[in-house]
């Protein structure tokens, strides 16, 4: 697909993600060796953008499984259409019970969720499991297969494998941490807050009617923000906000005497915006003290 | 290859590492030679985020020399260490090094040659935590940050410098700890200080901010999985498997005709907890780690309550704590100056808690109990422990000293110990690992 992590990097780019050199090797790893990418980091630093816009460049068509507490194999893999099961039986009185037991489990009456749908499909595809760490798990074990094999075990069918190998987009936002088995089966590629060139550079691309200026400004003030012993600290998506918040109010530059309303774009607990308000008035003292020198 | 093979040697004393790591990492190599070797290697050995600086040390051991060892940081501390905190010098007296990015090398190499004379010197074999005290002592750098410390409050600096200042703090800290590791490995010829230095297997006393965040992020789990248990019980539902036996009676009403399978769910159990928390000094460290355990826990137990004791109980109401449980060490330290002479006496509080708490605690609670079991020479009271395991489910003893300790003459858990269900060392992660385990059997 690419011969190298630079051309993987200037696809993405294009479709405007900008990923760093390290993370574009780790990346072009795991599609070279077809192994499944399990992206981890805070929420925010654009590990779901990422496979979307790797299903936009590789032209697959994306296959998306959000993970919650809870998540069993019948809103993952496959269900039985009982419904559908029931009314057969209804029709079938007259005819035999060998006749009926093996056409209820056949594929007619197999719903294929999400990754079963991956699996079976005749297009290649990218398969995004979003959020894992919110999953059982148990879930996570069921899984294993998937991800080795690429691969599932039905009882009533047998083995499935794929048609075509999708490309496998595992994400987690590390509220919890997984087995050594799972994480064996995957490339593991860790997201973090971008570098200050970095956030300009995708704040100049997401939002270019922004002043260059003001760009430069936020992207600056969020590092310095991100600094703070803060319960979460600003993501990608936020500083985005915050920069097209400025924008609305008409302003051309970052002027910590002006943020008053603002911030609340920025930190989403009450506690983190105390002691950035806290911080802010001794950068606006230190300021005033710098302009009188 | 062969250095490959002597680097996954290494990592192995430390990691796990499969057969199927190698040989893709060895097919990868030959795939593509155009990549960085370093980059390819740690993509596809490491699996775990926080392993990442031990892979990085390792190959800086094995494949640059002990002098080279100045920049064994990762990506993230090399990031903060290109801007200086204000020009101040490293080091004793005046002649310190200064700190501009562009002298940054030459910091690095001459702290690094001034930190392996003292460590000839001190020849620290074992206790590496007290090595990298002495050094940073010796080499001026708390001096320095105190330093940094005044001129921020005497507005000589800005917050922002102090930051950067604290930062270069910890990434020389970081590095020296390396160069200490490194040098300890080197000198005993032998790997073990390798592990003994991996984070879960680290007293949770001498843990890195960075660590302890990975420890939290384990114990957040483990409390999930210590107190959630599928219970016997089901409850009928829209979801979860099938009730075959429910659906058949609902055909059965209707002349054998079923309009609508019948599911079910398993009820898990939500029992509750009574955590008794020894906060004398000696404790204090790990205590953090527990509170943290009973804030997770929090949420799937029915009912949480958690006393704090030294020679007399103490309960906080409504776990009021918030997530860096900043709130509870301020009550912590307000109560202990009050109402506590500051020497346990495990005897009195569970005579105290017998007395006082018991009579309202359910008989399919658990009691964790944290401490140390150091009762300063006063009778031990076994008694209540014994009417207290009568009355509840289960009785843990979570003890952070190392077992012999244990039977130390000021220690009386060797006593409370056969009116324990479980008693456990719980002094590093791995043992909270192993912990729940055992729990969850």
């Amino acid at each position: 697909m690419w011969n190298s992590p630079a051309e993987l990097s200037q696809a993405l780019s294009q479709q405007g993600y900008l990923l760093g050199s390290e993370a574009a090797i780790t990346l072009f790893l795991a599609l070279a060796l077809e192994k499944p990418c399990l992206l981890e980091g805070p929420a925010g630093v654009g590990k779901t953008q990422l496979a979307l816009s790797l299903a936009e460049v590789s032209g697959r068509h994306l296959i998306r499984l959000q993970c919650y507490e809870g998540l069993d194999t019948t809103k993952a893999l496959y269900d039985w259409d009982y419904a559908k099961q029931l009314l057969r039986l209804q029709l079938a009185k007259g005819s035999g019970w060998n006749e009926v037991k093996t056409d209820l489990f056949s594929s007619e009456f197999l719903l294929a969720r999400p990754l079963l749908q991956a699996l079976l499909s005749p297009d290649p595809a990218l398969l995004l499991i979003d959020e894992l760490d919110k999953s059982d798990e148990e879930f996570e074990s069921f899984l294993l297969e998937l991800l080795a094999e690429f691969q599932v075990t039905i009882p009533e069918l047998g083995t499935l494998k794929a048609k075509t190998k999708p490309l496998v987009i595992l994400t987690s936002n590390n509220s919890r941490d997984f087995s050594d088995a799972l994480r064996r089966r995957c490339v593991q590629l860790q997201l973090t807050y971008p570098s200050l060139e970095q956030e300009t550079a995708i704040l100049r691309q997401k939002c270019p009617e922004i002043a260059d200026r003001l760009n430069q400004d936020v992207a600056e003030f969020v590092a310095k923000v991100r600094k703070l012993p803060l319960r979460k600290l600003p993501s990608v998506s936020e500083s985005l906000d915050f920069a097209r918040a400025l924008h609305a109010l008409r302003e051309d530059s970052l002027d910590l005497e002006r943020l008053v309303g603002t911030l609340g774009i920025l930190l989403k607990y009450p506690q983190d915006l105390i002691k950035l308000e806290e911080r802010l008035r001794r950068w606006q003292a230190e300021n005033q003290k710098n302009q009188g020198r | 290859m062969v250095h490959i093979l002597q680097l996954i040697t290494a990592l192995r004393q430390a990691l796990p590492l499969s057969t199927q790591d190698v040989s893709e990492t060895m097919d990868a190599r030959v795939r593509f030679p155009f990549l960085p070797e370093k980059d390819v290697l740690r993509t596809l050995l490491i699996h775990r985020p926080e392993d990442v600086p031990t892979f990085d040390f390792i190959w800086d051991l094995l494949f640059g020399d002990l002098q080279s060892l100045s920049s064994p940081v990762t990506p993230a501390h090399r990031d903060k260490r290109n801007s200086s905190p204000g020009g101040l010098g490293f080091g004793r007296g005046t002649g310190g090094v200064s700190l501009d990015p562009g002298a940054s090398a030459a910091l690095q190499s001459s702290l690094t040659a001034q930190a392996l004379a003292l460590l000839e010197a001190l020849n620290p074999l074992e206790n590496q935590e007290e090595a990298l005290k002495q050094l940073l002592g010796a080499l001026g750098l708390y001096a320095w940050l105190n330093s940094q410390a005044l001129s921020c409050q005497r507005g000589e600096i800005s917050s922002a410098a102090w930051d950067t200042a604290q930062e270069e703090f910890l990434a020389l800290q970081f590095a020296l700890s390396q160069v200490i590791q490194a040098w300890q490995i080197k000198r005993a010829n032998s790997w073990d200080h390798l592990v003994q230095q991996h984070w879960r297997y680290r007293p949770l006393l001498n843990l890195s901010p960075a660590e302890k965040r990975l420890v939290q992020a384990a114990i957040r789990q483990w409390g999930r999985t210590l107190a959630v248990h599928p219970g016997s019980r089901f409850r009928p539902g829209s979801r979860g498997t099938l009730d075959i036996s429910a659906s058949l009676r609902q055909a059965a009403r209707r002349d054998g005709f079923i309009f609508q399978p019948a599911r079910k769910t398993r009820i898990t159990k939500v029992p509750e907890l009574v955590v008794l928390c020894d906060v004398s000094n000696s404790v204090a460290p790990y205590v953090e780690f527990l509170l943290y355990l009973v804030l997770k826990l929090r949420s799937h137990f029915r009912r949480i309550r958690l006393f704090l004791f030294i020679d007399t109980l103490f309960e906080i109401q409504n776990l009021p704590f918030d997530p860096d449980l900043s709130e509870v060490d301020t009550i912590i330290e307000t109560w202990a100056h009050k109402g506590s002479s500051g020497f346990s006496d495990y005897g009195r509080v569970l005579r105290e808690f017998a007395d006082t708490v018991l009579p309202g605690v359910s008989a399919r609670s658990t009691l964790l109990i944290l401490g140390d079991g150091k009762n300063n020479y006063r009778p031990p009271q076994t008694e209540y422990l014994a009417l207290i395991q009568e009355k509840v489910r289960r009785v843990i003893w979570l003890n952070p000293l190392e077992m012999n300790e244990w039977y130390d003459r000021d220690n009386a858990l060797s006593q409370y110990r056969e009116h324990c269900t479980h008693v456990f060392r719980c002094r590093t992660l791995h043992d909270l690992q192993i912990i729940t385990r055992k729990l969850m059997r």
